[in-house]
């Protein structure tokens, strides 16, 4: 009950949030907004999953690329356009999964990785329709609103996707193939469909997202679209929260984002080193992040409440 | 015996690089039956059982179970004809709690059904009141016990157990015994690996004994652990 209470409210400050703040703070949440989002997106694969990517930007920045160049040559309104996106990102995922999620481990994060920058070359190198190194302008998006407005929706979409995915069968199934994928595949689970779900799943969101940012930005090139620094940061976000947790990515983007900002704004010179400072605090500290510590401490009830609920329900019968 | 074979298994090989791990392996296990599996330390024992659940593909050889050829087929397709296992070493999700471990390997089931089941097996081996641990904080034993309930989510024909009894006190051996006493008597078919001649006295039908890749003997545990290539295996 809290929680929906919780929610309810959250739901409430940003629906407000635009109508009475300066355009600062607007351009500030849209960018925790894209970094909540793709910090969700990349728990799904990596944080239920435990198949860490350092190459999910690769979907970002498809995003990006299909969005503005379906703005520019078929004239189609930027929200479309961002779902289509969206739509490229699943499309190039899936195959994508099937072959990159035969590695495991390191081999995946940095096969990911390289995947990246072979999009990033790719785009570089495809100037007769990127515009390589120079990017591609799009018209100025002069009111913030609706894009604020999409991304908290996006969000918000993922916050509650994530809930009901910790609380079922298919989450659980992940969890499984994070901790012993050889000893779930022996015990019945399908691991490849599964894994390549989860994968596709966590590419759409950030495809959209990636539409959305370039419409935002009325810019896009291959070092923003593919940009390791984002990669980074939102890997950075969810550790710091927690991976596999409903509000890991959440406390973690909004932290480190606020972090940021007020580093940046006090030290401008300074502020990355002091980032990395804190990040390399909190991992040694707490190196399963501040949602699963506040867990195991008792501060906050444990995940996947559903099955306990049922659990409470039925009645066992006589062995 | 006389009993319709479930498993079947025809000169199965299984190579590791230069080392013969299952070398032609002929075997049947009988439905409705108890089969032990015994031989030394590296004798083939556990990698015959990886080729039957589909862990490891066989270099040569037939395996058949309910009359389906398996070799070739993935763990979680074979899963699903009816074939569960447990491991040597036991392989819970330490990060999941008990119930957690039993609903994520089901299928075919609502999360409710899954729950109860999960519930109903829990309280077979007597572990009900663990249902909310987290499986890392379990005792071996306990890991045990949880494991075999796991290993009957999806109600298999034919169990799988590698060393049930292995590390575990006498009085927790003689509980699983209990408990794999009535699943024999609920019709479900145990196929299991196990050096306690006094427990597989008490429950095999058949044993069969492995030396060096192969099957070197085949019949009641009485007679087996007479049997001169047996003792010449083990001394």
């Amino acid at each position: 009950m809290s929680g929906r209470i919780v929610a309810l409210v959250l739901l409430a400050v940003t629906a407000a949030l635009p109508l009475a703040s300066a355009a600062y703070v607007v351009s500030f949440t849209v960018q925790l907004l894209l970094f909540v989002i793709l910090a969700y997106s990349w728990n799904i694969i990596s944080g239920y999953t435990g198949y860490t990517s350092f190459g999910h930007t690769s979907f970002f920045g498809l995003g990006a690329y299909a969005s503005t160049l379906l703005i520019l040559h078929a004239q189609i309104a930027w929200p479309l356009a961002a779902l289509g996106g969206g739509a490229l990102a699943v499309a190039v995922a899936w195959p994508l999964g099937l072959v990159m999620l035969r590695l495991r481990g390191s081999f995946f994060a940095i096969g990911m990785f390289g995947l990246a920058r072979a999009f990033e070359a790719l785009a570089f190198g495809w100037a007769s329709v990127t515009q390589g190194g120079t990017g591609l302008y799009l018209p100025p998006a002069y009111d913030l609103r609706p894009i604020y407005y999409l991304l908290a929706a996006l969000a918000f979409g993922l916050v509650f996707l994530t809930y009901r995915l910790d609380n079922s069968r298919f989450g659980l199934q992940l969890l499984a193939i994070r901790e012993d994928e050889d000893g779930a595949e022996a015990l019945g689970v399908k691991t490849t469909r599964l894994k390549v779900r989860a994968f596709v799943l966590s590419a759409a969101a950030p495809g959209i997202c990636g539409g959305l940012y370039a419409t935002y930005l009325s810019f896009i090139d291959p070092p923003t679209a593919f940009s390791p620094a984002t990669e980074l940061t939102t890997i950075a976000m969810v550790l710091f929260g927690g991976m596999g947790t409903v509000l890991g990515p959440l406390v973690g983007a909004v932290v480190l984002s606020v972090l940021y900002e007020v580093l940046w704004a006090r030290f401008p010179q300074i502020y990355l080193g002091m980032v990395g400072l804190a990040i390399a605090g909190v991992v040694l500290l707490m190196p399963r992040g501040v949602l699963p510590l506040a867990m195991r401490r008792g501060w906050l009830p444990h995940g996947r409440g559903a099955l306990r609920r049922l659990a409470s329900r039925a009645v066992p019968a006589e062995a | 015996m006389g009993a319709t074979p479930l498993l079947v298994v025809e000169g199965v090989v299984k190579r590791f690089g230069g080392v013969v791990a299952v070398n032609g392996a002929t075997c049947s296990v009988a439905e409705r039956s108890v089969t032990g599996l015994i031989g030394p330390n590296g004798s083939g024992k556990s990698t015959l059982f990886n080729c039957i659940a589909g862990v490891e593909r066989p270099d040569a050889g037939q395996i058949t179970f309910l009359g389906r050829r398996i070799n070739g087929r993935s763990p979680s397709q074979i899963c699903e004809i009816g074939l569960a296992r447990t491991f040597q070493i036991t392989r819970l999700f330490r990060e999941m709690t008990v119930l957690e471990n039993l609903v994520a390997v089901a299928h075919g089931l609502s999360d409710a059904a899954a729950v109860r089941r999960a519930q109903e097996l829990l309280a077979m081996v007597e572990v009900g009141h663990l249902q909310h641990a987290l499986a890392g904080t379990l005792s071996y034993g306990q890991r045990k016990l949880v494991e075999i309930a796991r290993a009957l989510m999806f109600a298999p024909k034919l169990l799988l157990l590698d060393e049930p009894f292995a590390g575990i006190n006498p009085r927790l051996q003689n509980r699983i015994l209990r408990y794999l006493e009535r699943l024999r008597d609920r019709g479900v078919t145990l196929f299991l690996i196990d050096h306690e001649m006094r427990i597989l006295l008490n429950i095999c039908e058949t044993v069969l004994a492995m030396d060096a890749g192969e099957i070197i003997a085949e019949g009641a545990p009485d007679v087996i652990r007479k049997d001169p290539r047996v003792l010449a295996a083990y001394f």
